[in-house]
């Protein structure tokens, strides 16, 4: 009987991926909220800092340009709330039982991922879609369109398992928050998202451009406006790969190295 | 400090008394808790401090010099809005402390001890004051060292304080009536949310009213938080007429504390 | 017989403290064995070692034929576990809960769904299927884990303190449904800090204390160890225990038991030596104590205990190794 009972990568996640799915749905509020946030930013900051930041152009300019910038927002922000249910699943029994049954850790792990993607992919359609009316344009035709939609996908991976590597490493749920939301708040606007470069102060102007979410921006601002492609393109595709294997390794070691102490 | 003394007595001294609830002794002892309480969540002293001071410094960052190319100084500017959003993250707090009070049956233990019924609402409002001030304190030093300054004198920087806390008084009061209502800690995040950021948003916090669209205009510069955006604002400057932003925000202020006070105590009335 | 259970010389430290130290076990197929002893006496740490949830430092065990740290998958495979918390997802409902731990026991969707249905039948459950398990009561939720434990049946099952905080009637409830359990050929290895507990359920019972293990044998070996009989004195305030304990030293090792004092006995003569000992003690002024009763018993497993580790079973150890499930903490600002 037990012959069959074998650890499943794929098999394991996708059924983790339906729990995490499904208590999404549970919770619409908060999946709504998720949603609306990005949008509100978007709307928010379009009103209060368009005239300022383009006297000239104005209201439709700041959404064209700024856009990419708020998906990611949506994103990079929605990541804290999956890493702090993935300290509240480790601290409570939960894991405790996964712990003991054939299911690979990886698997354990990123269940909740495979629906966060599912979420940042509903999000990237609601922004693009209500900053369509508003300014924004695709000019590139239906592949930079494509590419436009899958890139941040991407790097919301690569944000998720970054955010699963704090979540296994704090100690509480309220660390991750603590850990996790500056660092996005620090990455999303410290970037060229919102301003561009040559009006960011000297000091800021290198680490902008190094930012990762940077790099990704103008990556898919390329996707939908034209201009060099590859570079950026490629440049936004190691970031979001690294991170991923990255944080994932050394989620997926950390979490094997609770297990060799008492929890607490 | 009276909330330290107030602590270290032993619990019973109140009861021993003949069981006369003071109001001032209780309220202290609980901000005492709620301090306590604040102190040991490193997360709850990240949003007191740091979070604020790392809005203020970003928008200063981001923002600089697009808002110098418009004639604005945007330290000057800014760091009300930081001191209000600060207000706001106390709020936030004691919404959820007073919804995990609630939920978590520390209130209804209390009604059943010899504490007077308005100490609940009045410690944990004593608490998020104090840490206010520790915010605006923070606040100020780092603003002082990004080039901020009160260019209207002594007198008008010692009123900055006072409003903010009647600010503070106001807001925290509403979200504390809004905690003890909702008593689920996830809706009250959800609903605390839903008023922080249309109305630090939309309000002249960060970005004049001057820049957005002229048929939001009218919202954007009438709403209470930019009101008393206005009269922080009036506080700092030297030229600024004062009595007008100072008596509009008051009346806000004055409305919303009312608000707060009723719904505290109806909410606090019904959770038995 | 075949050993479902076999574990030598296991040591596993924490910093300095030693929570097992050098623990053998052994629970043959189709039996239940109980793990007995004080908070702090190492159960969770050998249920946590068998599981494979923490590895040893030293020693070896095996689980239905498998070695725990060279072979986790296949052990992982072939047991379940139940931990002290209910170790469900509060958000999902019973039914869901136990659908998907069948999944990943790797049930077929059909096969997950109806095992759950089945599940819920044997338990008890079904006016809970479909309420999500965070809203469930203690007794329910300790019932539905324990059906989540089997959606695959395993070959061994772990049970670690499976009733401790359950009222009385759902503590018995869950007690036929292990006995049910054992009647299918399940192996269960239990922990328990209750001595009835043991004593209603085991086959065999392993004591241990500070990680070792000080005796082993059925319910009744253990209770004949200490001899026949026990002398009993019931006081009417269990404070005055102390001073009886020492007015009888004398006679044997007089130990504080929760109602009173107990004291080893040869047979009647040592009763009568009790209670004149008792007398000589209270004119002499050293004892003022209000005896209910004093009188010849059978052992329970209580006084085994005390025999054996030199303090009561229900005694606060220090810190156990804490299991792994705990109830989340709170939510904050």
């Amino acid at each position: 009987m037990s012959a069959a009972v074998r650890p499943s990568l794929v098999g394991d996640t996708l059924v983790m991926s339906g729990r995490a799915l499904r208590l999404t749905m549970r919770d619409p509020v908060t999946f709504v909220l998720s949603l609306i946030f990005p949008l509100l930013l978007m709307l928010l900051m379009t009103a209060s800092f368009a005239k300022i930041v383009y006297p000239t152009g104005g209201y439709s300019e700041f959404v064209d340009v700024g856009l990419p910038a708020f998906i990611l927002v949506g994103i990079a922000f929605a990541a804290p709330v999956t890493a702090a249910a993935t300290a509240s699943d480790l601290r409570g029994g939960f894991d405790a039982r996964i712990r003991t049954m054939p299911v690979p850790t990886l698997a354990a792990l990123a269940g909740r991922l495979v629906a966060d993607t599912a979420r940042s992919a509903a999000t990237v359609a609601v922004v693009v879609l209500v900053g369509l009316p508003l300014g924004f344009r695709f000019t590139v035709g239906p592949w930079g369109a494509v590419g436009f939609v899958l890139l941040p996908l991407l790097f919301g991976l690569g944000l998720g398992f970054l955010a699963l590597l704090v979540a296994v490493r704090a100690p509480d749920a309220e660390t991750v928050n603590a850990t996790l939301n500056p660092l996005m708040l620090l990455g999303t606007f410290l970037s060229t998202g919102l301003v561009p470069k040559s009006d960011l102060p000297g000091w800021v102007q290198p680490v902008a451009e190094a930012n990762p979410f940077s790099v990704v921006i103008e990556a898919m601002r390329a996707l939908a406006h034209g201009g060099p492609t590859t570079r950026p393109l490629l440049e936004a595709l190691a970031w979001s790969v690294a991170l991923a294997v990255g944080c994932g390794a050394l989620a997926v070691r950390a979490y094997r190295r609770r297990s060799a102490r008492p929890a607490g | 400090m009276t909330a330290a003394l107030a602590d270290a007595a032993p619990r019973g001294v109140a009861a021993s008394r003949g069981a006369r609830p003071a109001v001032a002794a209780d309220a202290a002892m609980l901000a005492g808790r709620h301090l306590r309480l604040m102190s040991r969540r490193p997360a709850s002293v990240v949003s007191a401090i740091v979070l604020p001071l790392i809005f203020v410094l970003l928008f200063f960052t981001v923002f600089g010099r697009v808002m110098d190319r418009a004639g604005i100084d945007y330290i000057d500017y800014l760091l009300p809005a930081a001191v209000i959003q600060a207000v706001f993250f106390c709020g936030i707090s004691a919404a959820i402390l007073a919804a995990e009070d609630a939920s978590g049956g520390m209130l209804n233990r209390l009604r059943t001890m010899a504490v007077s019924r308005s100490a609940p609402a009045l410690g944990l409002l004593g608490a998020e004051l104090a840490r206010s001030l520790l915010s605006l304190g923070v606040l100020l030093a780092i603003g002082t060292a990004f080039g901020f300054r009160f260019h209207g004198g002594p007198w008008r920087a010692l009123g900055f304080p006072v409003v903010m806390l009647a600010f503070a008084a106001a807001l925290v009061s509403c979200h504390i009536a809004l905690g003890f209502a909702l008593r689920r800690v996830e809706a009250v995040t959800v609903a605390t949310n839903l008023v922080y950021f249309p109305f630090l948003l939309l309000s002249n916090a960060f970005a004049p009213a001057a820049a957005f669209p002229s048929w939001l205009r009218p919202v954007v510069e009438q709403q209470p938080v930019s009101r008393v955006a206005d009269a922080l604002r009036a506080l700092t400057t030297s030229d600024a007429a004062l009595a007008r932003p100072l008596l509009i925000a008051g009346a806000w202020l004055a409305g919303l504390l009312v608000l707060g006070a009723l719904g505290a105590s109806r909410a606090l009335g019904r959770s038995a | 017989m075949t050993a479902a259970v076999e574990a030598e010389g296991l040591v596993k430290a924490f910093g300095d403290r030693r929570a097992l130290d050098g623990l053998s076990l052994r629970a043959e197929a189709g039996t239940i064995v109980g793990l007995l002893g004080p908070n702090g006496a190492g159960k969770t740490t050998t249920i946590n070692v068998l599981t494979t949830v923490t590895r040893p430092d030293a020693g070896r065990a095996t689980v239905a034929g498998h070695d725990v740290v060279r072979e986790p998958a296949l052990v992982r495979a072939a047991i379940g576990v139940t931990g002290q918390f209910a170790a469900l997802d509060g958000g999902l409902t019973a039914r869901e809960n136990l659908v998907l731990f069948g999944r990943l026991m790797k049930l077929g969707r059909a096969a997950a769904s109806r095992r759950a249905d089945e599940l819920l039948e044997r338990f008890g459950l079904t006016e809970a299927a479909d309420q999500r398990t965070a809203m469930l009561s203690g007794g329910t939720r300790r019932r539905l884990d324990l059906a989540a434990s089997i959606t695959r049946e395993p070959a061994v099952l772990f049970l670690d303190e499976p009733t401790t905080g359950l009222d009385p009637r759902s503590r018995l409830a869950l007690w036929d449904a292990v006995r049910e359990l054992r009647a299918s050929g399940i192996t269960i290895l239990l922990t328990t800090q209750y001595l009835e507990e043991a004593d209603a359920l085991a086959d065999r019972i392993t004591i241990i204390d500070r990680g070792r293990v000080v005796a082993e044998g059925t319910a009744e070996d253990l209770k004949r160890r200490i001899g026949g009989t026990v002398c009993h004195v019931r006081l009417a305030d269990p404070a005055e225990a102390p001073a009886v304990a020492r007015a009888l030293a004398p006679l044997g090792v007089a130990s504080v038991v929760p109602d009173g004092v107990s004291l080893p006995a040869a047979g009647p003569q040592t009763l009568v030596a009790a209670v004149r000992a008792l007398d000589d003690a209270r004119a002499a002024g050293r004892l003022a104590a209000t005896i209910e009763d004093i009188g010849l018993r059978r052992p329970t497993l209580d006084d085994v205990f005390l025999a054996l580790t030199g303090h009561p079973a229900a005694a606060d150890g220090d810190d156990e190794a804490a299991p792994l499930g705990r109830p989340a903490a709170g939510v904050g600002a």
